[in-house]
């Protein structure tokens, strides 16, 4: 029980933290719907911990969602969004593990090209969803597929760029941490 | 009869039945009655799309040496259902390669293996990731070229479909559903009635 509260702790201040992205990119008018880094986060912790984090990430997407995004001035919209964003990465997940195409679970023995697919497939199902559910508040066949699109494409970069910057920097920041802590 | 004409051919009969089937269900009126669909609409996916499911067959049969024979009933349906030229050529495409690009992306991923389809036991939860994906690529990319730049090349089009929500909310489930459930039925009945000494080999 201890373990699965620190978890789920751990994932709300890893998906805020990935959520912080969006102001400094917004700043800089790079564009923030093409660099999605919360969806990298997000991915990232499923990868990390499992399914078992999906209270954690609820709770992070509602934070960001009541409390610092547009969105909070219609709490409902939020609440559905957040529970959208939070198990569309979870549904994938489940989905491989359940097809035997991958087994997620051992991050130990994880091919890395699984974890790409798996970041391309949670994009596409987080995304897809996404635009069918915000196509009930606002007309979007005009630009509807150039929309998904951008939204699609902001999943995969922002999803590829955070664990491929965590899984290439985390032994040299753990082996600098480690050497910290001998040296004292 | 050489192998790659045998090869034609037989793909050529798989799709062109799984078409014929179809095309015969969804006329019929009771599925009309239940789909509320009373006419051919091309915003509007079939709630069992089979062709999907043939296409996927073949490939897993016959790999690239089905192109052929797929594009020609392919091309043959999008002038039969009298699409639009850039609709039909960007449809037949899709159609084509789609479910080839699904194969190649779960091989080139290392996340399944068809090469032994047929021969060798192919996980039943594999053909089914398959199948998914294979949909998701059908029904983006279909959405892609028909909802690209909309307002330019055929705006009247707005106000007479059902809008892009339809497009997916019908196409997505239909895809998995009927290429899904073509797939299963294939495969019972090829263990059933020993179809495997049908195929073509080299």
């Amino acid at each position: 029980m201890t373990e699965f509260i620190r978890n789920n702790f751990i994932t709300y201040l890893i998906v805020m933290l990935g959520t912080a992205f969006i102001f400094p990119l917004g700043a800089l008018e790079l564009g923030n719907e093409y660099y999605l880094m919360a969806f990298g986060a997000k991915i990232l912790v499923f990868l990390l911990y499992g399914v078992s984090i999906l209270p954690g990430v609820i709770l992070a997407k509602l934070t960001y969602m009541l409390y610092i995004s547009d969105v909070g001035a219609d709490p409902t919209m939020a609440v559905h969004l957040s529970l959208i964003s939070a198990a569309m990465p979870a549904i994938a997940m489940y989905a491989m593990n359940f097809t035997g195409v991958s087994n997620l679970r051992d991050l130990a023995h994880l091919d890395f090209r699984h974890i790409i697919f798996f970041i391309g497939f949670a994009s596409i199902l987080s995304s897809l969803t996404k635009f069918i559910y915000m196509s009930n508040f606002m007309a979007l066949d005009h630009e509807a597929a150039q929309f998904l699109m951008q939204y699609i494409t902001g999943h995969l970069i922002g999803g590829t760029l955070i664990v491929y910057l965590v899984v290439r920097f985390s032994p040299q920041i753990l082996g600098f941490i480690s050497r910290v802590v001998s040296v004292r | 009869m050489s192998g790659s004409f045998k090869i034609f051919v037989q793909v050529f009969l798989i799709v062109f039945f799984t078409y014929f089937v179809w095309n015969t269900l969804i006329n019929l009126p009771e599925y009309q009655l239940i789909s509320g669909n009373t006419e051919w609409n091309i915003t509007v996916g079939s709630a069992f799309y089979l062709p999907l499911g043939s296409w996927i067959l073949v490939y897993l049969l016959y790999r690239e040496r089905a192109l052929i024979g797929l594009f020609t009933v392919t091309f043959m349906a999008g002038i039969y259902y009298d699409l639009e030229e850039h609709l039909m050529i960007g449809f037949t495409l899709i159609n084509t390669f789609g479910p080839m690009l699904a194969i190649h992306l779960l091989e080139k991923f290392h996340l399944a293996d068809y090469k032994n389809f047929g021969t060798e036991r192919t996980p039943l939860g594999h053909i089914f990731f398959l199948t998914l994906t294979a949909s998701i690529i059908n029904t983006l990319s279909k959405f892609t070229i028909y909802y690209w730049d909309l307002d330019f090349t055929h705006a009247h089009s707005i106000w007479e479909d059902q809008g892009s929500i339809n497009f997916l909310i019908s196409y997505l489930p239909g895809d998995i559903i009927g290429s899904t459930v073509f797939i299963l039925i294939a495969i019972l009945f090829g263990k059933l009635f020993n179809l495997q000494k049908l195929r073509v080999t080299d």
